[in-house]
């Protein structure tokens, strides 16, 4: 999946119509440069993304008909993450982790916005 | 009142405050304990830094979430992002940006007042003790995070005798979006 978001990534900047230099595609690009995708919907699902500046990616799978979720997955980063995985202090930047209270939490959350009862799958990947 | 960072409780959508005297004085004992159980003052001088460093690559996160700002575009940005907006987030002071290279790649952070050093006084024999070094360390983990790798040392020091606190900050390199795994996986 990472391979995948990241060339999708690298797609986007390079069509970023907003951007004054236009980078060939497959040149290395300085990190947080250009635009990113938010999101994109298969057959089967739908993959919301976002990227912090600091490089945590944060992917939410869905079903198709989701509305934009870039809000929810940011006060998912400001909130849960932020507040039970970098707040830890055996937390690594980095490195995998598991918390059951992350967990917890973030069960919480979803389940309030409705998005608990399809299949979902949340990762958070450096 | 000071605003200072994590202080430990959860679910707290604003930044939780500390008093100021007991983070000044909690530092304060930190550096004497750290004096003296290394006993040389350029390791006292990098243990500081290395713990600011450990500090700045957790501290971005939080900053990034509370503060809700996109990316800077460039070098000149993230200096007036950390002086005008980070420092005083958690600090609750403001810094002055100046100073700047010709080529933009280094500059001064210039602060005035320093709630680390609050009630310090540096007897002679510590001289070279860079007492608020942990704020380099803060500041060079944090844009480390950020894919920028600077530099961060103190050139002027209040308690060396100097009238401001300056940090200059000088960018190494800006790192490019690199593939992390290797083809052949």
């Amino acid at each position: 999946m990472f391979g995948l978001i990241w060339t999708l990534g690298n797609f986007c900047a390079t069509l970023d119509p907003k951007d004054p230099s236009k980078p060939q595609l497959g040149t290395p690009r300085k990190i947080g440069q250009g635009c990113k995708f938010r999101s994109f919907t298969t057959n089967n699902y739908k993959c919301n993304f976002l990227e912090v500046p600091s490089g945590i990616k944060l992917v939410l799978n869905t079903h198709r008909e989701a509305p934009d979720l870039s809000d929810v997955l940011q006060s998912l980063y400001d909130d849960i993450f932020v507040e039970y995985v970098v707040k830890n202090p055996t937390y690594n930047p980095g490195q995998p982790f598991t918390s059951e209270q992350f967990m917890n939490a973030l069960n919480a959350f979803l389940r309030q916005n409705g998005l608990l009862q399809q299949q979902q799958i949340m990762q958070a990947a450096v | 009142m000071l605003r200072s960072g994590p202080t430990g409780a959860r679910n707290a959508p604003a930044l939780e405050q500390i008093n100021a005297e007991v983070f000044t004085l909690t530092y304060g004992s930190i550096v004497r304990q750290l004096i003296s159980d290394y006993e040389d003052i350029e390791e006292v001088n990098k243990q500081l830094e290395q713990m600011g460093y450990n500090m700045g690559i957790r501290l971005v996160d939080e900053f990034l979430a509370k503060a809700k700002i996109s990316r800077c575009s460039s070098f000149r940005d993230t200096a007036e992002v950390v002086a005008k907006q980070a420092l005083p987030m958690f600090l609750n002071v403001s810094a002055n940006v100046t100073n700047w290279s010709p080529d933009q790649t280094e500059c001064s952070l210039v602060l005035t007042d320093n709630p680390l050093a609050d009630f310090v006084e540096l007897p002679d024999e510590y001289r070279e003790l860079r007492y608020c070094n942990v704020l380099a360390g803060v500041v060079r983990g944090a844009l480390e995070m950020v894919n920028m790798e600077v530099e961060c040392r103190w050139v002027s020091d209040m308690l060396r005798g100097d009238d401001c606190y300056e940090l200059r900050l000088k960018l190494k390199e800006h790192r490019d979006e690199k593939f992390p795994y290797k083809d052949d996986d």
